[in-house]
């Protein structure tokens, strides 16, 4: 029981590091005047009036980079269990991962030759 | 220790709401994101029947299903990008060329 | 033993790594070597499979994983088949739209390759990987014609039912999962029964239903048939239904028998329901291809009749149906690939007068039309009775009764197109582009199948037949 003791302290400084947060936001919510216009409901951006939305579109080249990472990303959670039984499973699992990977990487090379790899 | 019961309550509850979304949702990508969370119930499903009962196979099932849900998903925005470039729209309500 | 059993699948895998390696490597005043490359493999699969399937072989393998039984191959032969002649007529047509890279054919077979395995598969973890990749495939090549809009928008609505629908498949496979510890089709069954196991069987059979476009879940099948690159419609409506309908009748007959009555009931209405909206709905078309579709709908209801019925009898005629449907529906696709361009030229009005300007074109159109419909002395009749018979005799006279209501309502439509192949004056357009070998020889062999088979189906009906005794 003594040694659970040693963390009281981090639940009193857990509940201050709470409670004082708080207590300054809702004290400045109280006590501060509140005369809301547009332009002070607007996104802050160097002081300047804000020319666009926040949501602007991104270059369609993320999405594409994005869906090469996640589908190569993906497919390696296959080896995990392959390495882990590694020892167990012998030769035939280790051709048939070859064979896999071998798939993947005609995978790569499409994307390779197809210029999808680099930033135009 | 949560019991079967618990995982398959959330699961249920996850694939209810991924239908909703996918079911309710007016933009592609939302769609999109209700079935995520639909796989992802089933995924839980799995995962928590094969913890539960000692057989492996569940487990395997699940990995093989995250897998083929990143390539459907890569698919699927494939699709929609293509579509985008010359629609420039991905609300379903604006895509109606077709029909009958 | 388990390699050497699946050579097929194995020749369809290297081929489609190959065309897609050589297509980049390849000037492109040479991608018409990638069809024939493409060609070979799926002829060289579709040997082997029917040299498997003479033999009769009936193999278990990786442990039960896979079954190559007579009723897989059968199917397995089926898709190969319509594959070869989906193949051929894409040749021309994806020349046309100035799209004829690797990519399509590498697609193509590897579609193909989903559907094989998926009908060989007795394991609910293998059924839904191949199941995923025919899907995949099927995704990105019906939004192949990347610079026309409604080839994306057939794919990106094909995409997001399918998805959806693939989405409850699995969510149905993971409760009966749950229920039997298993996911091998021979156990799953018998240890799912009980209100779960009704709900969990309805997810996954809506999963494939949508792949058949039965009723309910046919939404997509108009739009996308009508979007998507004609050959990759042919496709759709034959492989990947066929392939769907022979997953359905494994699961149904082989892991839920004792579960029988309830899905018999539930059959019988998505088949009344797919033959009166697909039928009724094609009535009213002005566009060909999306006619069709409905059209495909409907047929996908008389197929279904079989599960309705589950005899014996009926499921031989459902595969003897299919066979010859693959034939027929592919044909009429293709002889509207020739039609179409990217300028459109598929409505009913476009067809006036081609008896004139492509005799050879109307008149295969016109039997594969009278074949849909099921006249006599076409496959499409045999098929028909077949069903209509196993329906009676199942005790299902109703349903019968009902086919053959909405057979006659097909007429109308059907017989319309018709006459403005032969009776419609011409008006001045530019001929069609002539039609390329590989095209001629497919179509050709597809309206040779539609009137043999008509006329002597007793070959294709004993090998139904046969196909079946080893289901159970």
């Amino acid at each position: 029981m003594p040694y659970f003791l040693g963390y009281t302290y981090v639940a009193v400084f857990l509940l201050f590091g709470i409670l004082i947060p708080v207590g300054a936001l809702l004290a400045n919510r109280l006590l501060a005047p509140r005369h809301p216009d547009p332009e002070k409901l607007q996104a802050y951006e160097c002081g300047l009036a804000t020319p666009s939305d926040n949501t602007l579109p991104y270059n369609v080249r993320y999405y594409i980079f994005a869906l090469l990472f996640v589908v190569f990303d993906v497919e390696t959670i296959f080896l995990y269990p392959w390495a882990v039984a590694f020892n167990r499973l012998g030769l035939f699992a280790f051709v048939e991962m070859i064979v896999f990977i071998g798939i993947l990487v005609v995978g790569l090379v499409y994307a390779w030759k197809k210029r999808l790899l680099e930033w135009l | 220790m949560p019991s079967l019961g618990d995982f398959l309550a959330v699961g249920a509850g996850l694939f209810v709401l991924g239908l909703f979304g996918a079911l309710m949702k007016r933009t592609a990508v939302a769609v999109l994101m209700g079935i995520e969370l639909m796989l992802n119930a089933a995924n839980l499903n799995l995962v928590a029947f094969a913890a539960f009962s000692g057989r492996i196979s569940g487990q395997i099932f699940a990995l093989f299903v995250i897998a083929l849900a990143a390539a459907e998903v890569a698919v699927g925005l494939a699709i929609l990008l293509s579509l985008f470039r010359s629609r420039a729209t991905v609300r379903m309500d604006d895509i109606d060329l077709l029909k009958g | 033993m388990n390699l050497a059993a699946l050579l097929p699948a194995e020749i369809l895998a290297g081929t489609a790594l190959a065309v897609l390696l050589a297509d980049l490597f390849l000037p492109h005043r040479d991608k018409a070597y990638l069809g024939l490359l493409s060609a070979a493999g799926l002829a060289a699969a579709l040997g082997g499979t029917a040299r498997q399937l003479a033999a009769g072989l009936h193999a278990s393998l990786w442990g039960g994983i896979f079954l190559l039984d007579p009723f897989a191959l059968f199917f397995q032969t089926i898709v190969l088949g319509a594959a070869l002649l989906v193949l051929g007529v894409s040749l021309p047509y994806l020349e046309r739209w100035g799209r004829d890279d690797g990519e399509f054919y590498a697609l193509l077979l590897m579609a193909v390759l989903g559907a094989m395995m998926m009908v060989a598969s007795r394991n609910f973890l293998e059924i839904y990987v191949a199941m995923e990749l025919l899907s995949v495939s099927s995704y990105a090549l019906a939004g192949f014609l990347r610079p026309d809009p409604r080839s994306g928008e057939a794919a990106l609505k094909y995409y997001l039912q399918g998805v959806l629908a693939s989405a409850a498949l699995l969510y149905g496979i993971s409760l009966l999962y749950g229920l039997s510890g298993s996911l091998d089709l021979s156990v799953v069954g018998a240890r799912s029964a009980g209100s779960l196991g009704v709900v969990a069987l309805v997810l996954v059979a809506g999963g494939f239903a949508l792949k058949i476009a039965a009723v309910p879940f046919h939404m997509w099948a108009p739009d996308t048939y009508q979007g998507a690159p004609a050959p990759v419609a042919a496709f759709l409506s034959t492989a990947s239904k066929a392939a769907a309908f022979a997953v359905l009748a494994r699961v149904l007959l082989t892991a839920f028998p004792a579960a029988q009555g309830p899905w018999q009931e539930l059959f019988a209405v998505v088949a009344a329901a797919s033959m009166a909206l697909g039928n009724l709905a094609a009535l009213g078309q002005r566009n060909v291809r999306r006619m069709l579709a409905y059209s495909s709908i409907a047929q996908g209801g008389y197929v279904l009749i079989a599960l309705a019925v589950a005899t014996p009898t009926a499921v031989a005629a459902s595969l003897f149906y299919l066979a010859v449907y693959v034939f027929m529906n592919v044909g009429a696709f293709s002889v509207l690939s020739f039609l179409a361009g990217p300028t459109g030229g598929e409505e009913l009005a476009d067809l006036d007068g081609l008896a004139e300007r492509r005799p050879a074109l109307a008149l295969a159109l016109a039997v594969f039309l009278i074949s849909l419909a099921g006249m006599p002395l076409t496959a499409g009749l045999m098929g028909k009775l077949y069903l209509f018979y196993a329906a009676v005799q199942g005790g299902y006279a109703w349903l019968a009764l009902w086919g053959v209501v909405f057979t006659v309502v097909s007429y109308f439509y059907y017989f319309r197109v018709l006459r403005h192949l032969f009776w419609g004056t011409a008006p001045p357009r530019p001929a069609a582009p002539a039609a390329s070998v590989p095209a001629g020889l497919a179509l050709g062999a597809a309206t040779l199948a539609t009137v043999l088979f008509g006329v002597f189906p007793q070959p294709l009906l004993q090998l139904a037949l046969h196909s079946l005794g080893m289901l159970r």
